[in-house]
């Protein structure tokens, strides 16, 4: 009998938990899922002229203007930045560029771009020397989406992202981004101080590429204009994003850079100055004045010299490249190959048995000691002879540097220098040297055309490593 | 029986689901490459030959780019052309449909590792082959093409092959004593004056003896006659400690690997040489961009 009771009882159970099972929403999961992928294309496909993304690689990189318009299928992308070896170089002429996109259920929506586009991908882009990339994604959560903005996570890095259509006031993408260009032609970043309230808090410095702001700031000064007690970073880095008017700092990508104070990473110890109620600060740059200015009027960044008198390009040359020159019919003047073709003679008739052969020069800050340093040095196979120089621009000029010998270097194989010694003096006695850059825009040259103020028939062409 | 298949049919019928049924079918939209996917690969071998890149395909700790669209096409006519269509010209369809892998996954770059090396192409559990560095595909560099792409898919499909089937535990004691495990790699050991001699294809077969069975399979297959007799000439001496030249160890090797081939899975390995080799010389003709 007990086991007919059993039988009885136990199908009641199973039925019972069955009816407790309550539907929270008034659709399963995938048609949710469904759903949300539908309208986010629709949203996606609605603006004909496409979409910003302020895309956030490796934070030391700085933040990128996408120009993205989908359709179909297909993602057409420009950009306002272009990776080259490994190395952002900056505003390049934007070029149309293609892939394929999806929306895909996982972790909720995610934005895939899942061809390969040259752009899209140039962070993600990996290499011998940058295994990972420069910390890009190419999937993106989509954590809000509505028809004017779309809030996006990348799955890699984890770094929030911001999409929303171009503006109206903007013909076309290209046009925005253009604008973009502009704001970082005028407004680089280089020499600034930082004021708050308008008292003086310290200096800032920046990236030639003027996407990072390393802030080494004063921190009894902080505290003097803050009033506040708890500060203790006193080093951050701050990725930016420029726009058409300014640029915009994101309060959650602010990094503690203190080399002794690890754990702090909440925005108000890092950034005193910011409102941590907010998302981000956003900062106009005033022309006339040449400095960036906060929405609320309270934080300023001012140049401390008008960039304008020391040309962009030269400023670049010297605080972060290195160039190199190869011999090759055109790359330089008869009289630096006459002395060139007799350097390598003798050097390959002395050491030539032993791997000796002059190949090129690297020119610009060293890459041992440190950027403080500026070196020519001489690539001869097996060996290398390296001489200190100073480079300078040339006060009351645009596009002048002066090169002089200097303290440093490391001539590893000394003999050699009664050989390479006659190239050294080429820059040196004909300086200063007005820097012709090619292609002719604002930022870093592919190639640069040195040519002496004194005697024009004296110029040499060295390429942007 | 009579009823149990009148059951089998009704079930077999095309019904939809329910439209409250948490099984969704994806709201896909095909593109012309897509189509030909399907009819070049998924219908004739079921295979599902992966464009867009997933990273849940490779490791995620990984760093990669996806594949470019048009590379893509051309490696998937190329894969078609000189390895389906090559294996299913000597054997048949059903042999590609039963044991060649079922996912192939592109990727654009390189899986570049922290000391600066970087993994060609992979393999997982005989069902996946990743193939890495399509944006760097040039199909007119034929030894590329076999260095970066089909060598690998060769290595990988044999390792299926022995893995279901094994291979004479005779060949495993010809070099018994010479592999080196995961120090295949060492630096002094990765020379070609060191494990030609030896009886070693290449550095990697030293690894063990399953890897050493498929890397003889896929050199002999994707390289000509003339490289192959180079090597057993390069061969023909004799290393410290051995009592036989490089290419007497190597030809006994071989022996057993064409006879594993046509006697376990009737593939004549030099018929099927034969027909790589041809088909390689007409990639020129081969239309890879249009679909």
């Amino acid at each position: 009998m007990k086991k007919i009771l059993l039988f009885i009882v136990f199908p009641l159970l199973m039925q019972s938990c069955l009816y407790e099972d309550k539907n929270y929403f008034e659709e399963s999961a995938s048609a949710r899922i469904e759903g949300k992928i539908a309208e986010t294309k629709n949203i996606l496909l609605s603006h004909s002229k496409g979409w910003i993304l302020y895309y956030f690689p490796e934070l030391e990189h700085g933040g990128h203007n996408y120009a993205i318009s989908f359709a179909g299928e297909q993602a057409k992308i420009a950009c306002e930045s272009k990776v080259v070896d490994a190395k952002v170089k900056g505003c390049t002429p934007v070029y149309n560029d293609s892939c394929l996109y999806d929306i895909i259920p996982e972790q909720g929506a995610i934005l895939t771009f899942n061809t390969y586009s040259e752009l899209l991908h140039q962070f993600r882009n990996p290499s011998a020397s940058a295994y990972h990339g420069l910390g890009g994604d190419y999937e993106f959560i989509l954590t809000s989406v509505e028809p004017n903005e779309i809030k996006l996570t990348g799955k890699t890095t984890g770094h929030t992202m911001r999409m929303f259509p171009v503006p109206d006031s903007y013909e076309s993408k290209e046009r925005y981004l253009e604008a973009v260009q502009a704001t970082v032609a005028k407004s680089k970043l280089g020499s600034y101080v930082l004021y708050y309230e308008g008292k003086f808090v310290d200096s800032v410095t920046g990236t030639a590429r003027g996407r990072y702001l390393s802030y080494s700031y004063n921190e009894i000064k902080i505290k003097e204009v803050t009033k506040k007690d708890d500060t203790v970073v006193t080093v951050a880095h701050i990725p930016l994003i420029y726009t058409p008017n300014g640029f915009i700092v994101y309060h959650d990508k602010i990094e503690n850079a203190s080399r002794n104070v690890t754990s702090i990473r909440r925005t108000e110890e890092l950034l005193p100055l910011f409102n941590p109620d907010m998302e981000y600060t956003e900062f106009t740059f005033d022309e006339t004045n040449s400095k960036f200015v906060s929405k609320d009027g309270k934080i300023e960044f001012v140049k401390v010299y008008p960039l304008a008198e020391l040309n962009t390009r030269i400023a670049d040359f010297i605080e972060n490249s290195y160039f190199e020159y190869y011999p090759g019919t055109g790359n330089a003047c008869s009289q630096f190959d006459g002395l060139w073709n007799t350097a390598a003679m003798f050097l390959d008739t002395f050491y030539g048995s032993q791997g000796v052969a002059l190949s090129d020069i690297s020119i610009g800050y060293d890459m041992l000691m440190g950027r403080d340093k500026y070196t020519l040095i001489f690539w001869c196979g097996r060996y290398n002879a390296t001489y200190g120089i100073d480079v300078k621009t040339v006060s009351g000029t645009t596009n002048q540097i002066s090169i002089s010998t200097a303290a440093g270097g490391n001539l590893n194989w000394t003999v050699f220098g009664i050989f390479l010694d006659s190239l050294v003096n080429f820059f040196v006695n004909n300086s200063p040297w007005i820097v012709e850059t090619e292609p002719d825009n604002y930022e870093l040259p592919e190639t640069v055309k040195l040519i002496s103020a004194a005697n024009p028939d004296m110029w040499i062409y060295i390429e942007l490593y | 029986m009579v009823f149990t298949l009148i059951i089998s049919a009704i079930s077999c019928s095309d019904e939809k689901l329910d439209e409250n049924s948490v099984i969704k079918k994806p709201n896909v939209t095909q593109n012309a490459f897509d189509i030909w996917l399907y009819n070049n690969y998924t219908l004739p071998y079921n295979i599902d030959f992966k464009y867009k890149m997933e990273d849940i395909e490779t490791s995620t700790s990984r760093v990669l780019v996806p594949a470019e669209y048009t590379k893509a096409v051309a490696i998937a006519k190329l894969v078609k052309h000189l390895c389906t269509d090559a294996y299913g010209e000597v054997s048949n369809e059903a042999f590609i449909r039963l044991y060649f892998p079922k996912v192939l996954h592109l990727t654009g770059s390189a899986a570049w590792l922290s000391n600066g090396s970087r993994v060609l192409g992979e393999a997982e559990g005989g069902r996946k082959i990743t193939l890495f560095e399509i944006n760097e595909l040039d199909p007119t560099n034929i030894e590329a093409l076999n260095e970066y792409y089909f060598k690998t898919i060769h290595h990988e499909f044999s390792h299926i092959l022995h893995q279901t089937k094994d291979y004479s535990p005779v060949y495993k004691d010809i070099t018994g004593t010479d592999y080196l495990s995961d120090s295949w790699d060492d630096p002094s050991a990765t020379s070609q004056n060191v494990w030609l001699p030896k009886g070693f294809i290449s550095a990697y077969a030293r690894k063990e003896p399953d890897e050493d069975f498929v890397e003889m399979i896929a050199h002999y297959l994707v390289y000509n006659n003339t490289w192959w007799n180079a090597m057993l000439t390069a061969a023909n001496i004799t290393a410290s400690g051995n009592n036989r030249t490089g290419k007497t160890i190597l030809e006994e090797k071989l022996t057993i690997v064409k006879d594993y081939m046509f006697k376990t899975w009737n593939v004549d390995l030099d018929v099927l040489k034969a027909t790589i080799q041809r088909r390689q010389g007409e990639i020129g003709k081969l239309n890879l961009y249009d679909l």
